[in-house]
């Protein structure tokens, strides 16, 4: 029992660990505790679908076309 | 493409070739750093220092590798500088000086379970993330939004790769204060685009 409470995770520690696991792997402990947070956590499972969404807009940012033209001039008169 | 080596050009020659680059690229990195930083000035400066920096080293461009991918690698190091000093010069957002919004204290209750007014909602048709342009404008809007610091954060992970640690010697910071970092920039970001995208709908 005193393990199930090692692992029982607050939705507040279960956000933690789901933006760090993007940046590298969890520990055996954690990902169990995430896995068993996730099975009981609606909430949490609806943050893991709305956050990977936000990740993968952040990696490619869709960005509507600009005109550049007086960049362009700007840039090629400041060549010296 | 010009297969000359760039180190047998003369001045007019260079001249040319680095006109050329402007004309085909400045758009493109242009829109890359626009949607990257929050002011269009700052952003467009940030490209014109881009082909400034790569004008006074032009005999550093290796032929094998693209202008384009040189010129990307310029612009991104130029912004990783950027973001750097941002960060650094940012208002304070961990320990004391924390507002109980900005350290997540509205998000979740004392127990930490989510605070029913920031408790994600499900939406599928909402967070789309291809061909949803009301998810593309909130998420630019709330990025915008974000305190420097946070912004820094988010934009770190991204410039460096998800690279933890060339991440934390950009910043200064240790990995723990890195992380909970992004877990509040993730937070804030979710909750102000889950508020645009469902309101309106």
């Amino acid at each position: 029992m005193a393990l199930i409470a090692t692992l029982k995770l607050s939705c507040q520690k279960a956000t933690v660990l789901i933006e760090r696991r993007d940046l590298g792997p969890l520990t055996p402990m954690e990902q169990v505790g995430l896995w068993m947070h996730m099975r009981i956590c609606a909430a949490c499972r609806t943050y893991v679908q709305q956050s990977g969404a936000i990740d993968r807009l952040l990696e490619k940012r869709p960005q509507p076309a600009i005109d550049s033209s007086e960049l362009e001039h700007r840039i090629i008169s400041g060549l010296r | 493409m010009v297969n000359v080596p760039v180190t047998s050009l003369d001045d007019i020659g260079l001249r040319k070739l680095m006109t050329g680059w402007v004309r085909s690229h400045t758009q493109d990195l242009q829109r890359y750093v626009r949607s990257r930083v929050k002011d269009a000035a700052t952003a467009d400066d940030l490209v014109q220092l881009t082909f400034v920096s790569a004008w006074r080293t032009m005999e550093k461009f290796a032929e094998q590798s693209s202008p384009r991918t040189w010129l990307f690698s310029i612009l991104k190091h130029k912004l990783a500088d950027h973001y750097r000093k941002v960060y650094r010069e940012g208002k304070q957002v961990s320990g004391l000086e924390l507002t109980s919004d900005e350290a997540g204290e509205n998000t979740f209750t004392p127990d930490g379970h989510w605070d029913r007014s920031s408790a994600p909602v499900s939406d599928p048709g909402a967070f789309r993330d291809s061909d949803n342009e009301r998810l593309d404008r909130a998420l630019h809007h709330c990025l915008d939004l974000l305190p420097d610091k946070l912004r820094s954060a988010v934009e770190m992970k991204y410039l460096k790769e998800k690279d933890s640690e060339a991440i934390q010697a950009e910043l200064g910071i240790s990995a723990t204060n890195y992380w909970q970092q992004l877990h509040r920039a993730k937070l804030k970001l979710r909750e102000c685009i889950q508020g645009r995208v469902s309101r309106n709908s």
